[in-house]
């Protein structure tokens, strides 16, 4: 069978699995942004989370299969620990980069500010968070791209997505599912990197 | 926890035999990581046109996820040790070229001025003046590319390559935690142990060079 009878056979199928690349994918980036940038500003704001930065720093270096592994026996097969792993993974480059974008803006601005008469919460709003928006952009980029290929690699403890049509190209020696599973996983990290640097750049083109 | 000291105590030739593995292609595809990207950093140098060409084109392979690497390999290499060692390097460029780049670059031109005012030839300030200066950065990147290797050292075992992913693959497959355990744990231990110790070498060689490496990636 050809590369192209294969995706006229199994078209749909392979947009399935695409979609729920994309739908699992959004949702935990989603998550892990919310939790990580407020986990980030708590750091940033009050020296009694220090402690949590050396934390998700070493965590950070916790292989991802690991992690998936590990949530195994802990959550059983399954939704549950993929979602637990991918939430884990994607937390901690928000939480750093949301921790130093906001302990990187000058004391200088912020006093200018004070000077201004702002409340320490529009410091926060107007000056703050605009200034380490590009930062924390950064973080869930560089999150976002690591939860593509996270997911795949869920598809071993049975949870359908891209990366099911790899898996089964690797355990059947088929190579139009191998190379289709591959090829899109691939595309939607790079398409993904790429769209987001573009949204970082233009944010930090308009904080200067 | 009974159950898990019998099974390692059980398959302890096999497990020891796998942790072996896992440590040699490890080592393996970091010393040739090194080896490729360092002189790719160096090249970089060259023109500006080349360094955009080839730092683009490896963190282009740095976004490809694991998995579809490894398995795009499977065509062009089959399966095995071979193929995997390849992706872990492929991966790994990005890392250490870029960092290498950028460590040179970042070498203050007074102390290239002061090497050549006191006669060095080009090679002598490349390996006594600026490799040095840029080694704290070079060694973040090669931290980082060890890190990933142990990682993806275990997903490996997909394409047959062996390693601690065998155990961790066929616990999963068994539904047995202890396996998955005894697989999972010794390769946290790696990770993390590897990224804090060189964190701490990186410390050591950049004390003295009056700059601090940055805490990236």
């Amino acid at each position: 069978m050809s590369l192209f009878d294969y995706w006229d056979l199994f078209g749909s199928e392979i947009l399935r699995l695409l979609w729920r690349h994309l739908l699992l994918v959004t949702f935990s980036v989603a998550a892990a942004t919310a939790v990580g940038v407020v986990i980030g500003v708590a750091v940033a704001k009050d020296r009694r989370f220090g402690f949590l930065v050396p934390v998700a720093n070493t965590l950070q270096a916790a292989p991802e299969l690991v992690l998936l592994a590990l949530a195994i026996p802990l959550f059983g097969i399954g939704f549950k620990a993929a979602l637990i792993a991918l939430f884990a993974k994607g937390v901690l480059p928000i939480l750093r980069n949301t921790y130093s974008g906001i302990t990187g803006v000058e004391p200088s601005t912020l006093e200018a500010a004070r000077g201004m008469g702002l409340s320490g919460l529009q410091q926060f709003t107007r000056i703050e968070l605009p200034l380490a928006a590009p930062a924390i952009l950064a973080g869930i980029r560089v999150a976002a791209v690591m939860l593509v290929s996270v997911l795949t690699l869920s598809a071993y403890i049975g949870v359908d997505s891209l990366g099911t049509l790899i898996a089964q190209g690797i355990a059947r020696m088929d190579f139009n599912a191998l190379f289709t599973g591959s090829a899109l996983t691939a595309l939607f990290a790079v398409v993904l990197n790429y769209g987001l640097l573009i949204v970082e750049q233009r944010l930090a083109a308009r904080s200067k | 926890m009974q159950q898990l000291w019998n099974f390692i105590a059980d398959n302890r030739e096999q497990i020891l035999r796998l942790l072996g593995q896992h440590v040699e292609f490890s080592l393996l595809s970091v010393v040739l990581s090194i080896l490729i990207a360092v002189p790719l950093g160096l090249l970089c140098r060259a023109s500006r046109l080349l360094a955009q060409l080839l730092l683009n084109a490896v963190s282009l392979i740095y976004t490809i996820p694991t998995l579809a690497l490894f398995g795009l390999m499977i065509p062009l290499l089959g399966i095995g040790w071979v193929p995997a060692i390849a992706a872990i390097v492929l991966y790994s460029l990005m890392p250490i070229a870029q960092n290498t780049y950028t460590g040179l670059l970042g070498v203050p031109s007074d102390a290239r001025e002061a090497a050549r005012g006191m006669g060095m030839s080009a090679s002598q300030i490349l390996f006594r003046v600026e490799l040095p200066l840029a080694l704290p950065l070079i060694f973040a990147g090669v931290r980082v590319a060890t890190v990933n290797a142990v990682g993806m050292v275990t997903i490996a075992s997909f394409i047959g390559a062996g390693g601690l992913g065998d155990l961790i693959f066929r616990g999963i497959s068994t539904v047995s935690s202890v396996v998955v355990i005894t697989g999972s744990v010794p390769v946290l231990v790696m990770a993390i142990g590897a990224d804090i110790l060189l964190r701490r070498v990186e410390r050591a060689l950049s004390y003295g060079t009056g700059e601090a490496p940055e805490d990236g990636m």
